[in-house]
């Protein structure tokens, strides 16, 4: 026992022994989670043991989500990581995300041009089936087109802007200066949101290009000061500061009603293009409009007319859409990653409405379901 | 499951180890047999009734090669073994292969059998293999104990990605075995370094490759970064996964066979292959290459030999023609080595040797890992300036920048040059005690943040 006790290879085994027992014992101690408010998702929960799911696999498939998932200690684990990664390893980027300084920057990096090709045909095709109506296209950047320094990987998002200018057969109103060097306060510094300020500087532009004075008048109100953001999460950095979420408020935006089409069978209405219930989920940026769901339609029965506008959209959209509803009567957003075309053109009522495609470059490179 | 998972190290490890170590040692390779049989069917849930009938199946037939020893029977059961052992292994890997093949070359239509490998059957049927010859030659008695055969084949630490642990390596270990503090912390050691190998190194690296693979924007420079980055990726994927197997099977008393030797540092493809997968090499050289004849029969037939043997070899590694092409090309090059070239490389600085084994090992790694003869052209006319591309752009100067550490860990660390620098550390009991197991600790700790924030990485090697 003494042997033991002052041999040399103690240390060793010990070290490695408190690795994997002590890991294990926190492991088994720590309570079970349902979401991470960091990461923003839900958390992958103990499987269902059964013989199916286990000649299947998908037990031990379940299995090795909910232990990565509920890992005692997991944040700081990845935040260790994050920290080899940028301190020791010097690498700029982790999880597909830049860190500068307090702000976490999306690495856009390689232009899928089928995919733009491909929306501007669909763009043009929607435009061509309601003929008459006035079309508007604005294209919106990350604000990783702002990002300065050579030591970033980045594709210009202008290309994008460009190539849809060009091929869509509707009015272009350039938003792709809102993300320039020095406005970084348009967007949020952690989330590849734009602010309210952002959006409502989106918003001037926008709402001269259809025609109108744009509203100047609003009191902002905090709705949170530690709002983390999608890229937070993947930064792991939790030395950056989180972001704050205001909210616009006038006479018009207060007095706005917002139906949400969430199926075909399910429609939820509420008084006010806030809906502050959602600050209890893991994403506060649904705040805006409550949230992606496939159509949203904001009416205002005090607009000064009764115009329509449609607005072909991605998320970006909700926190502009009741803006620009303060010259309409009614707006309605459709998101055609969750509703097939076809459904739109059958069910929404174009009337005489303006359309407006407004889209956020990431998502036309990205996303394909834009294309349905 | 694999060593670098959370299931493994914090399930099933601290489990194993407190069963192992508790129970009395006569129960100890029933423990492990359980372990181990529950290890693999993690992973493979019903193919785990194809080893154990493997396993039942060689038992009897090596007790019948002993009883019949001296008898045409002997030889028979010895020719049964070895049949069933490969004729599973051609079934479930080269079935489809085959079928292919020949539907490829007569026009036929037959239908290729669509089985998943089972996980681990060419390391596990080489073990079995072995120990079936090696009864038959008398290099070892029949194990009468159905038990710590089946503990043997399945033994966790090496049963599904090696290194190839022939039977009569660890014979007598099977039976009798000492665990003790010192090959513990030995073996935690090495478990602790392979495990940061795979998890730090090799798949953080790996990302290059994958992401030179999906490059919208292609350049010279670009694909020789990717390819240096793969060439160390399955270095430190497949040595570190040895690595851990080693240090787990030192934790439980055995001793397994080393399987790298740090193979960068060759200056010859002959000498890169006696560092590189060594137990497979030596599995080749003592069941194939020498029963043929080796190097003692006349010149056109060694060199029949050495082909046949780097082409089976080739097609050990996977069951496709660019496998098969990845071998032959190993053994023209040993050929023309042995001809003349080893002799004229070294008339030259050792540089230029090494420059010549890297090259080489980099052109085979375009054969072993792009899927067709397309691909590898694409991809050794864009190494070579020769598609059109640029030879420097905004992303190669970017993944070497952004990569550039990394890069340098990863090829000081493929090199001997902590051992170097170990040898020049003073042997102080401060060091041995604090030192190392700061250093264990920090990589242990720092591997399983990496673990954490990463999608599943499979070893390289699991798909043999």
């Amino acid at each position: 026992m003494r042997d033991t006790v002052r041999s040399p290879h103690l240390p060793s085994v010990l070290v490695f022994l408190i690795f994997v027992f002590g890991f294990t014992a926190l492991n088994l101690l720590a309570p079970t989670k349902g979401v991470s408010t960091l990461e923003r998702r839900e958390l992958a929960q103990r499987p269902r043991l059964t013989v199916e799911s286990v000649i299947s696999g998908q037990f031990m498939e379940d299995y090795a989500s909910f232990i990565r998932d509920q890992a005692a200690l997991r944040d700081e684990l990845r935040f260790l990581k994050s920290s080899v990664e940028r301190g020791v390893l010097r690498k700029v980027e982790n999880n597909g995300v830049y860190v500068v300084g307090d702000r976490v920057y999306d690495k856009f990096y390689g232009i899928r041009e089928p995919l733009a090709v491909t929306a501007a045909q669909r763009m043009n095709e929607i435009i061509a089936s309601i003929q008459g109506r006035r079309a508007f296209l604005s294209v919106i950047p990350t604000k990783a087109q702002g990002l300065e320094g050579d030591g970033y990987l980045l594709s210009d998002q202008g290309w994008i802007a460009d190539a849809l200018r060009d091929t869509v057969d509707a009015t272009y109103l350039d938003l792709m200066d809102l993300a320039a060097a020095g406005t970084e306060t348009r967007y949020y510094g952690a989330d590849p949101h734009w602010t309210t300020e952002g959006a409502i500087r989106a918003y001037e532009i926008v709402a001269l290009g259809l025609g109108f004075a744009p509203v100047t008048d609003y009191r902002f109100e905090t709705l949170s000061d530690t709002y983390v953001g999608s890229e937070y999460g993947k930064a792991a950095a939790w030395t950056i500061p989180l972001d704050t979420i205001e909210l616009a408020h006038n006479e018009a935006l207060d007095g706005m009603t917002v139906c949400r089409e969430e199926t075909a069978d399910r429609i939820v209405c509420g008084d006010s293009v806030y809906v502050p219930s959602t600050v209890d989920t893991v994403d506060l940026y649904d705040v805006f409009l409550g949230g992606l769901a496939p159509i949203i339609v904001i009416t205002n029965d005090a607009a000064p007319s009764d115009d329509e506008l449609v607005i072909f959209k991605d998320s970006y959209a909700h926190a502009i859409a009741p803006l620009l509803a303060q010259h309409y009567r009614k707006v309605t957003l459709v998101d055609l990653r969750y509703v097939q075309r076809q459904y739109v053109m059958d069910h929404v009522d174009f009337g005489a409405a303006t359309v407006l495609f407004l889209y956020s470059t990431s998502v036309v490179n990205t996303d394909p379901r834009l294309l349905n | 499951m694999v060593f670098s998972s959370l299931e493994f190290l914090f399930l099933f490890l601290p489990a194993i180890l407190l069963a192992y170590f508790a129970v009395p040692v006569r129960l100890r390779n029933p423990v492990l047999l359980a372990g181990s049989l529950f290890f693999y069917a993690w992973g493979e849930p019903v193919y785990i009734v194809l080893m154990l009938v493997s396993i039942t199946v060689n038992y009897g037939l090596a007790l019948a090669i002993d009883r019949f020893r001296g008898t045409p029977r002997s030889r028979a059961a010895l020719i049964g073994a070895v049949a069933i052992s490969l004729g599973l292994l051609g079934y479930f890997k080269y079935a489809g292969f085959l079928m292919d093949t020949i539907n490829g070359l007569l026009g036929t239509d037959f239908v290729s059998p669509d089985l998943p490998l089972p996980i681990g059957i060419s390391f596990y049927t080489f073990q079995i293999i072995s120990y079936t010859v090696d009864v038959y030659r008398r290099d070892v008695p029949a194990q009468r104990s159905w038990v710590t055969l089946a503990m043997y084949i399945s033994l966790f630490p090496q049963l599904i990605a090696g290194p190839i642990v022939r039977y009569k390596t660890i014979a007598a270990e099977l039976t009798h075995r000492t665990p003790t503090l010192e090959r513990f912390a030995e073996g935690a050691g090495r478990f602790t370094i392979g495990l940061a190998k795979k998890v730090i190194i090799a798949n953080n690296i790996g990302l290059i490759w994958k992401d030179t693979l999906l490059s919208s924007e292609p350049s010279v420079l670009l694909a020789w970064l990717g390819l240096t980055a793969f060439a160390l990726q399955i270095y430190f994927d497949f040595s570190g996964y040895s690595d851990m197997a080693i240090g787990l099977g030192r934790i439980l008393g055995f001793t397994f066979p080393e399987n790298f030797d740090y193979p960068y540092v060759s200056q010859t493809v002959t000498e890169f292959w006696r560092r590189w997968h060594m137990s497979l090499g030596q599995w080749f050289r003592d069941y194939v290459y020498i029963p043929m004849g080796g190097n003692r029969v006349p010149y056109l037939a060694w060199v029949r030999n050495v082909l046949v043997v780097w082409f089976l070899t080739g097609l050990w590694h996977g069951a496709a023609w660019n496998f098969a092409l990845w071998g032959v090309y190993f053994g023209v090059l040993m050929i023309v080595e042995k001809a003349f070239l080893h002799d004229l490389l070294y008339r030259l600085p050792r540089m230029a040797r090494h420059a010549y084994l890297i090259f080489a090992v980099l052109i085979s790694w375009t054969l072993f890992e792009l899927g067709n003869i397309a691909q590898i052209e694409q991809y050794l006319a864009t190494m070579f300036g020769l598609a059109g591309v640029p030879i420097v752009n905004d992303e190669s100067v970017y993944v070497l920048r952004s990569n550039l550490v990394l890069f340098v860990v990863a090829i000081g660390a493929s090199v001997p040059l902590l051992q170097a620098v170990q040898t020049r550390i003073p042997d102080r009991p401060f060091i041995r005690q604090a030192g190392v197991p700061a250093i264990q600790a920090v990589l242990l700790v720092v591997s399983y943040a990496y673990l954490l924030d990463s999608t599943f990485n499979p070893f390289l090697y699991f798909r043999f």
